[in-house]
């Protein structure tokens, strides 16, 4: 019996070494030491359809291949955060020096400064000898060129490899409005007579087709005039259903978005710092498109439009619409993402939404409130409009590794073929390559066994699994951690009519002016960060427990008293301190 | 009869009577024993004492400790003459003093009235299931309290029958509604977790003695005030004492999950208004938060010195 125990004790004991070390060593590829590489990324992937990133079927699919003057293959370990540890996890490992090979940067400092501390390469050298895509794309554009290039004593180094935009993107959310309620309830303000429309399929949510005018005259609320023209349909629609406690928009609730919206409407920018025409740094808060603006929004609470409880929705973690009314489609109006478009909020229930057609609207142009220059003036903060993002950088750790390998790799992202294998994934012949090597079934398991993409007449047209997809397949699919070009021009998403156009509304107006989050602030040093955020933290805090008693009138917009304290009060931080901090960001780095 | 003379070990005549040296001779086992206590100690809350000079330094993860620039009393500067701070600490000191008088009592309250239950099936259940709050995820507890007290909300809804305005109460920004929204959120979580030590020490009271006042003729309410509390009073000081220490300092996660601007005025706290000047403009200004924890930290040892030596002077029972 004591033989019998000590052989278990020794077999299972076996069993744990042999379960401890099989976790050990490489991916199972013939990378050397000198080809494999440890890479940081922000996030990793929906954990619904791999656990590793390194599952990642283009990932895979490129690392087939061999790369450099010695064609090697190359292996990859990709080191990836816990949700919302990014930034700790960041800090973490700048502090221990134990820095992934290839680091994201995203939350990093400028990459001149990141080189000067010692904690990233310098890739000039490897940049010129393996990378012609990237070097021909970042010559053709000076604001590619720009971010991508610091030149020091007149001589071009490479610090970063920077994701490059063919176009700005499409953005996924926006300000949206109940149109199946203009139809029902308004006629046409040149002539009077009902509108007519409704949807040509009823199983499908965007067959949607009308003959709504604005006052305007165009299709589409361009102005704020438009607007209000639609908030009194909206107000009778609400009154004819019986919706009780009804108003007509839903409103953020500080009462206004600091990354512009509403606010830059009004013929400024933002309510914090944005850039002007001439590029010069402005800071929005005392200006008087922001009076004008708060002006509009104190009227349209006075006439019931606005949510009477905007400001009571969330805390300071969150910007919050009353969505329960949203869904219930007691609200006519309020900021919304794609997947609220057209008739995809229609309960069937016999309830407000039945019958619901949404629709994009652009932001609306002034046309009414504050002074002559806060008229007819195109709005210019939307959230996104970049054409350069993060990229990654080559930490110290990777020096004596083969990098000439590494960066002819990254060079593939740069050209059309690989900017597409990041941006959408594998094409169908790509897929029978991969599958029929590998083993792995992860396209055809998802339906994409033709691929995430065809290319027609010039286009590229997603495949519909992936348009109708309303996860992250499409993330899990391509190599969208790796650094390259953006797909965005040719890229057809397979949207319907109405749905297209009420997401190019969104982005009507080109974003010029709001430069928070891109790659302009992103190139900043930790020191003017920190100013910069020890400021705007003040600042907000006085907007945010202010602007409300403007809108809801505790304090009077139209008193020059009241206004004084509020631009009194916002001089007191010294934000002009920050433009002067900023101005030469925005020279430097420009987004767009 | 002799007195036999107790052998004593070897070395032992080296040592002084009731010397530290003697002490650990004794009973080295327990000191072995006590030495991962000690490491834990240093390590988890001596060592990260060295983070204070954060509070003085303008403070950048990259350069580090020793890299980052001195400034001084600086971030205190900026602490303390923000528009809100005067409010964030009155608020502070409010919320203190309510969570440390019916907050506290509460608790004791609830257990005496658990010692005076005669069936002991019963008092269990209702002790078992007054622990349950306590396991409540504070997130969880706030998401209920929105819902309840939301215009729509059930409580809202009885409080509207009875005569009271229909609104979101969590909203209304007078005094007191929100402090006292806020205690008895607390005293609702807490105070069966709160009563385990008065329960436990009331269990040590002598039978004896309840027994030979019921049979002088004293009532239950009498037996209650003359021999449970005085009984206890010793554990009520103590756990006083610390409670008052960590007033300044704690369960202030609840406040950041159901304030909002319009309600800063009466909500906000110090620990909360360090949180939107610190973390609220985009980036982590880890100075500002070290220089407000450091404050918390010295304005709760004073307070906690300050009640043990009051404690001390007025009922001769004291932590320390």
């Amino acid at each position: 019996m004591k033989k019998f125990t000590k052989l278990l004790c020794l077999a299972l004991t076996l069993v744990m070494a042999m379960s401890v070390l099989s976790a050990c060593g490489g991916s199972g590829s013939t990378a050397g030491d000198d080809t494999t590489f440890t890479w940081w990324i922000y996030s990793g992937a929906d954990s619904a359809y791999y656990m590793e990133y390194q599952e990642n079927p283009a990932v895979q699919y490129t690392l087939q291949n061999t790369y450099g003057t010695e064609d090697k293959l190359l292996a990859f370990e990709f080191w990836v955060p816990a949700a919302g540890t990014a930034a700790d996890n960041y800090s973490t490992m700048i502090a221990s020096g134990d820095l992934a090979d290839i680091v994201d940067a995203v939350i990093c400092d400028p990459p001149k400064t990141m080189w000067e501390q010692g904690y990233v390469l310098d890739l000039t050298e490897y940049v010129e000898r393996n990378m012609p895509n990237y070097v021909a794309l970042v010559h053709s554009n000076d604001t590619y060129y720009k971010n991508c290039v610091d030149v020091i004593d007149g001589e071009e180094h490479y610090f970063v490899l920077r994701n490059l935009l063919d176009k700005a993107e499409p953005v996924f959310q926006g300000y949206m409005y109940r149109r199946d309620w203009l139809v029902k309830y308004g006629t046409n303000p040149a002539t009077g007579v009902a509108f007519t429309g409704g949807f040509t399929n009823p199983d499908d949510p965007d067959s949607w087709e009308d003959d709504v005018v604005f006052p305007s005259g165009g299709t589409d609320p361009i102005y704020i005039s438009d607007w209000e023209w639609m908030f009194e349909i909206f107000a009778k629609a609400q009154a004819d259903l019986g919706i009780d406690d009804s108003y007509v928009m839903s409103l953020y609730y500080p009462g206004f978005t600091w990354s512009g919206g509403l606010v830059s409407c009004f013929g400024g920018g933002t309510n914090l710092w944005y850039q002007d025409e001439n590029s010069t740094v402005q800071f929005g808060g005392d200006k008087d498109h922001m009076r004008a603006y708060l002006e509009c929004m104190n009227s349209w609470y006075e006439r019931g439009w606005l949510d009477p409880a905007f400001n009571e929705r969330t805390s300071d973690s969150f910007f919050a619409i009353d969505s329960t009314s949203v869904r219930q489609g007691k609200v006519a109006v309020w900021n919304g993402s794609q997947s609220e478009l057209g008739g995809r909020i229609d309960a069937h229930d016999g309830g407000f939404t039945d019958g619901i057609f949404v629709a994009g609207a652009p932001y609306p142009i002034n046309d009414i409130y504050g002074t002559d220059e806060c008229k007819f003036v195109e709005p210019n903060c939307v959230m996104g409009g970049v054409l350069v993002s993060n990229g990654v950088m080559i930490s110290k750790n990777a020096e004596g590794k083969d990098l000439d390998a590494l960066c002819a790799y990254l060079d593939q992202f740069y050209s059309e073929e690989g900017a597409l294998l990041r941006t959408l994934g594998l094409n169908a012949e790509q897929v029978a390559e991969y599958e029929s090597a590998t083993g792995d079934t992860f396209y055809s398991n998802n339906g994409l066994q033709d691929g995430a993409y065809t290319a027609e007449n010039g286009k590229y047209l997603m495949s519909q699994v992936l348009v109708n997809d309303g996860g992250s397949l499409g993330a899990a699919c391509a190599f969208q951690k790796a650094p390259g070009l953006q797909m965005v021009a040719n890229v057809d998403r397979g949207f319907a009519p109405s749905f297209q156009h009420s997401v190019d509304t969104w982005t009507l107006y080109p974003n010029t002016a709001f430069f928070q989050g891109t790659v302009t602030t992103n190139a900043m040093t930790p020191e003017d960060t920190n100013a910069q955020a020890n400021t705007q933290a003040k600042l907000l805090e006085y907007m945010t427990n202010n602007a409300v008693d403007f809108i809801k009138g505790t304090k009077d917009i139209h008193s020059d008293e009241d206004w004084g304290v509020w631009c009194k009060t916002l001089g007191k931080y010294n934000y002009q301190k920050i433009n002067d901090l900023l101005q030469p960001y925005v020279d430097n780095y420009p987004f767009a | 009869m002799a007195k036999v003379k107790q052998k004593e070990p070897s070395g032992m005549t080296l040592r002084k009577k009731g010397s530290w040296s003697l002490d650990f001779y004794q009973n080295w086992q327990i000191y072995i024993m006590l030495i991962p206590v000690v490491l834990y100690e240093i390590v988890l809350h001596y060592l990260p004492m060295f983070g204070v000079l954060m509070a003085f330094e303008d403070f950048s993860v990259s350069k580090g400790y020793f890299g980052s620039p001195w400034v001084g009393m600086q971030n205190f500067v900026d602490l303390f003459t923000g528009d809100q701070f005067p409010i964030a600490l009155r608020n502070t000191i409010i919320i203190a003093i309510l969570k440390g008088t019916i907050g506290f009592i509460a608790p004791v309250a609830f257990a005496v009235l658990l010692s005076l239950l005669r069936s002991k099936k019963y008092k269990r259940t209702v002790q078992t299931m007054s622990y349950l709050p306590n396991f409540v995820a504070s997130v969880v507890v706030a998401s209920l309290l929105i819902e309840f007290l939301g215009k729509d909300g059930p409580l809202t809804m009885l409080l509207t029958n009875l005569g009271a305005e229909n609104k979101n109460w969590l909203a209304d920004n007078r005094v007191p509604v929100f402090w006292v929204i806020y205690l008895f959120m607390g005293i609702w979580q807490s105070i069966g977790w709160g009563s385990i030590m008065y329960v436990a020490s009331i269990a040590t009271v002598s039978g004896d003695l309840q027994e030979a006042a019921a049979i002088d003729g004293a009532t239950r309410l009498q037996r209650m005030f003359l021999i449970t509390l005085p009984c206890i009073k010793p554990m009520i000081i103590m756990m006083m004492v610390l409670n008052i220490g960590l007033s300044f300092s704690t369960g202030f996660d609840n406040i950041l999950l159901l304030y909002m601007p319009s309600t800063y005025n009466v909500a906000d706290t110090v620990y909360t208004y360090t949180y939107r000047m610190a973390f609220g403009g985009g980036a982590s200004n880890y100075a500002l938060s070290a220089a407000s924890g450091l404050f918390q930290s010295i304005v709760g040892t004073i307070l906690l010195v300050g009640s043990n030596a009051l404690s001390k002077k007025f009922s001769e029972s004291s932590l320390f």
